[in-house]
């Protein structure tokens, strides 16, 4: 009974709206989808979008109480106040009129709203659903307003949307005791496709799902309550992957375990965001990790701060211990080939003296900065040392300060010297002139006598360049 | 001359990265003064600098072994003739099969962590990378890898580089104070 009116509601309201409906076929059209949808839709798209919230809360009464009385007389007021439930999604979506929210202050209304606002959308199989929702609704009203919220035919203009989306959210609230801050509208089912981020893809994946759904419900009324728990469930997924990647939040997002079905919606999204954040972050974590530990190997690295400073600090410290191995070595070269290397001996005070000369290198490195200059002036006392002295080597104590600029003058003008040692040693950068000049004269000639002469070989092998 | 590896003395570290490097930077000098022909040339000093050097370089990448990238091209770069003579004989074969694997690793991973493949990284990565590029050479086999390795592989760098200097200031130390006994 309730049926037949509900039915010829239905059948009661389009016909003042457009000449093109019969009230009989209006009866089968209701419950064949793919006709009433099409009808409906020319109907609906006939009609002015806008309308006020007043008149729609006037409808929604007087259907009410029609549906509940069994008279269908009053149908008068729909022709000019149905449009909002019109399926807008032909056309733009009427403004938000403003009473809506006193709307949503009742409850009891927020319920029958939702079932009329159900009743009112573009497919009128939402509308069996919504008749066999309120069917075997008395007792379950929160299992009816979960149903209601996660029906298809909520697919409405953006009017009947936000009261929708008011009622979903206390049914949301109620039954799912979620603490988010639901966006406006995104309370959409989703069947496991892609929910597009944008509102408009999500109106229309909303009505692409609502055709679709009410066949699912027409053939499995006794499974539509866990389906539509595990909607809502998902809605919820869904919902907060809206609203994050809406605001682009790929910092602080919480990665809420998605239920099995969802993992590939959420993984196919967020492709773009999450795993690329996340990966950021995990890159970017490693390598403040790995710029701590080289501030404490890199001495006076502590005051500094910001990667490229670090890393110039870096730069600058790597490039001053190999200039200071080429030295060693430069000097080891010079150190008497007669020497007897003797293993053990030298070993036994290496290990004694390690602690005495790792002071030595943390010297050097702060000498680097010193000028040319004092390069120079050590030259002309090592000269004079050299004169003055038969030793076949200098002291080794003030060449120690001089090691740091020589270091520094020779990593400057290393390249050239390729032409020398392309025979020898060709992987090496080589020495200009100059420094191998200097290099002479700060006494690696092993005999002060021999002093010109090392000159004079200087000079030849300039000439045979 | 017996093998000096095996004469460490009681106080000597076992096996530290500066123990090993001293024994075969300690081997090569004394192999290269065998063979120098004592001409005090400047040329001949050029060389024996540059042989040094080689050698210096040469042990600390041996010492620490083909399990760091950069000691790994530090090995790599060394001409087989070199390899000799700062006493790499007797490891030979087991390096060069090694680098063997090593080298099949190296192209995997040159075509895995290239740096060249950051281009889904935002701009904030571009600034850094003249520093970056610097680092880059510096470090031996830093071209080939990323930037999380290049820090690693710096880090132990700077260390071994660390060690090298002290070594080798220790050897000279220790070289030349003889001579002052002719003053």
């Amino acid at each position: 009974m309730d049926k037949d009116y509900f039915m010829n509601g239905g059948g009661g309201i389009p016909i003042p709206w457009s000449g093109g409906m019969n009230c009989t076929s209006s009866n089968q059209s209701f419950i064949d989808p793919n006709s009433v949808t099409s009808h409906f839709d020319s109907s609906f798209s006939s009609m002015p979008s806008s309308a006020a919230a007043a008149s729609e809360a006037f409808i929604l009464r007087e259907l009410i109480g029609k549906l509940g009385g069994g008279g269908i007389g009053s149908s008068i007021a729909f022709p000019a106040t149905a449009t909002p439930f019109s399926g807008a999604h032909n056309t733009t979506p009427p403004p938000p009129p403003p009473p809506l929210h006193s709307l949503s202050g009742d409850p009891g209304f927020a319920e029958r709203a939702a079932k009329f606002s159900c009743f009112g959308s573009r497919s009128f199989n939402g509308r069996t659903a919504a008749f066999e929702m309120m069917n075997g609704s008395a007792a379950a009203a929160p299992a009816d307003m979960h149903r209601v919220s996660s029906s298809p035919c909520l697919n409405p203009p953006a009017a009947a949307e936000k009261k929708i989306s008011l009622i979903r959210r206390q049914t949301q609230v109620e039954y799912n005791n979620s603490n988010e801050d639901s966006s406006v509208s995104e309370q959409i089912p989703s069947t496991g496709e892609t929910v597009s981020k944008t509102s408009n893809e999500l109106n229309s994946s909303r009505k692409r799902k609502s055709v679709s759904r009410p066949k699912d419900r027409s053939i499995n009324p006794s499974n539509k309550r866990t389906k539509d728990h595990q909607n809502k469930d998902d809605d919820d997924e869904d919902e907060e992957e809206d609203e994050n990647s809406k605001q682009k939040t790929t910092d602080q997002k919480p990665p809420a375990e998605p239920p099995k079905d969802y993992i590939h919606v959420r993984a196919r999204r967020g492709q773009a965001t999450d795993s690329h954040s996340l990966a950021e972050r995990v890159r970017r974590e490693k390598i403040s990790e790995r710029m701590k530990l080289l501030q404490d190997l890199v001495p006076g690295c502590n005051k500094v701060t910001g990667k490229a400073l670090m890393l110039d600090e870096i730069i600058n410290y790597v490039q001053s211990l190999q200039r200071q191995v080429e030295f060693l070595s430069m000097k080891l070269s010079s150190v008497n080939p007669g020497l007897d290397f003797n293993m053990e001996n030298l070993l036994l005070s290496k290990d004694n003296m390690v602690q005495q000369n790792t002071s030595v290198p943390q010297q050097m490195y702060p000498l680097d900065s010193s000028s040319p200059a004092l390069f120079h002036q050590n030259v002309q006392q090592l000269q004079n040392n050299n004169n003055n002295n038969n030793n076949s080597t200098i002291c080794v104590e003030p060449i120690h300060i001089d090691h740091a600029t020589l270091c520094r003058n020779l990593g400057i003008q290393l390249p050239c010297l390729d032409r020398f040692t392309h025979d020898i040693l060709p992987q090496f950068p080589g020495f200009s002139e100059d420094d191998l000049q200097s290099i002479v004269q700060m006494g690696f000639a092993q005999n002060p006598a021999n002093f010109s002469a090392v000159q004079n070989q200087t000079s030849n092998m300039k000439v045979e360049r | 001359m017996t093998d000096h590896k095996n004469h460490l003395p009681s106080t000597a570290k076992p096996s530290s990265i500066k123990t090993r490097f001293a024994i075969k930077f300690l081997q090569a000098m004394k192999k290269l003064n065998n063979n120098n022909k004592n001409k005090n040339t400047m040329s001949e000093k050029h060389k024996r600098y540059l042989a040094i050097r080689a050698a210096s370089h040469a042990s600390m990448a041996s010492a620490v072994g083909p399990r760091r990238a950069w000691s790994r091209a530090v090995l790599r770069k060394i001409p087989h003739h070199q390899k000799q003579l700062h006493y790499y004989s007797l490891m030979n074969k087991q390096r060069i099969r090694r680098r063997r694997n090593i080298r099949r690793n190296r192209i995997f991973l040159i075509t895995r962590g290239n740096p060249n493949n950051r281009e889904n990284y935002d701009h904030e990565e571009d600034e850094e990378n003249e520093e970056e590029e610097d680092l880059r050479e510096l470090v031996p086999g830093g071209k080939e890898m990323d930037f999380c390795r290049l820090l690693n592989e710096t880090a132990h760098y700077i260390k071994c580089l660390r060690a090298q200097v002290q070594v080798m200031t220790n050897i000279l130390d220790h070289s030349s104070p003889s001579n002052f006994l002719y003053k």
